[in-house]
């Protein structure tokens, strides 16, 4: 019979406050595992986690200024594979959802499943869902496009203006060295990004830089600008930009016409008359 | 027994009857859960930048590349 302990990975959201935004099911994996491994950036979150699991390590130091984050980030996953792979129950805590916007989560999720291990994400509160509340803005109202400014800026994407827009990161807009840990290096990308949003909206466009507060006595920076202001802008590397929609779109005569129905009928139906 | 900020901000993120009497009375809140001097000018000069030195690393903030 083979005895040798098999380990497992789970990785959890710690929630972008430093305690509240904790799910229940992961305080309990940060309790029972064997190690845990914390991407949490905040030291009040850090001894949250450290009080629940006291054998809980910071992958944190694996950042330097001047060293690639992609080596970082693959850095990151060996230690968490290597700790999986030598028998031990293993949780990975990073802070916000573990899933959104962190890339070593996921790669260690894939090469823990490679080596035939079992591993799984659960579900946390992410800067998104902070942003939601924060500003008021429901991601279904108008539709809404969400991405990274670097990314969008590299690759050949398309805005829809009806849509809101969410852009990640942008105080790193265009830095492709990945060797900065600080948002000095954006101008130009926020010059280039607001170029591009200026062929959608106008310069008069009210746009949001946004950052969620991580600690309870703080509030969110929810800062509003024009957006022929954006160049200016001095934006930190957890600031995110709101582009609100222009409204809805124009309804589709063609598809309306094709499932039997009228732009008036919709408009009733969509607006029930009350007796 | 003084208690530590750190203390403080979790019990206040998790909290909410304690989050209610902090909004109405910052000072007298942080005091009785037991906070220092030095932390409790913190909270009495409203230096949320110093805060935010204090605790948050935002350089380790990214976690991603997508490009």
């Amino acid at each position: 019979m083979d005895t040798a302990k098999k380990g497992s990975l789970t990785v959890v959201g710690t929630g972008i406050s430093v305690a509240g935004q904790m799910t229940l099911a992961a305080k309990s994996h940060i309790e029972n595992a064997d190690i845990v491994f914390m991407g949490i950036m905040n030291r009040v979150g850090e001894h949250v986690v450290k009080k629940l699991n006291p054998n809980s390590i910071s992958l944190d130091d694996l950042y330097e200024e001047g060293k690639s984050r992609a080596i970082t980030y693959r850095q990151m996953a060996d230690r968490i594979v290597q700790a999986v792979a030598e028998g031990n129950n293993v949780c990975a805590a990073f802070y916000g959802h573990a899933g959104v916007f962190v890339t070593p989560s996921h790669d260690a999720i894939r090469r823990v499943t490679e080596l035939g291990i079992e591993a799984k994400m659960l579900p946390g509160v992410s800067a998104e869902d902070c942003l939601i509340a924060d500003l008021g803005i429901d991601p279904s109202r108008f539709g809404c496009q969400s991405y990274e400014a670097t990314q969008f800026l590299f690759r050949d994407y398309r805005i829809d203006p009806y849509m809101t827009q969410i852009i990640w990161q942008i105080g790193l807009a265009g830095e492709a060295s990945l060797s900065v840990l600080n948002a000095t290096h954006s101008h130009s990308g926020l010059v280039m990004l607001t170029d591009i949003l200026l062929q959608h909206y106008p310069d008069t466009h009210e746009v949001i830089i946004y950052e969620a507060a991580t600690l309870p006595i703080c509030e969110p920076s929810i800062q509003k600008i024009t957006l022929c202001e954006l160049p200016h802008a001095k934006p930190t590397l957890i600031s995110t930009l709101v582009v609100p929609s222009l409204g809805l779109p124009a309804y589709r005569q063609d598809r309306l016409s094709a499932l039997g129905l009228t732009e008036q009928q919709v408009i009733d139906y969509r607006h029930p008359k009350t007796n | 027994m003084a208690t530590s900020i750190v203390d403080f901000l979790e019990e206040l993120d998790t909290n909410s009857k304690l989050m209610e009497a902090y909004k109405k009375d910052p000072i007298g809140t942080a005091r009785a859960f037991g906070l220092e001097d030095d932390e409790l000018r913190l909270i009495e000069e409203k230096d949320w930048d110093e805060v935010k030195r204090r605790f948050d690393d935002t350089s380790k903030a990214t976690r991603v590349i997508n490009y």
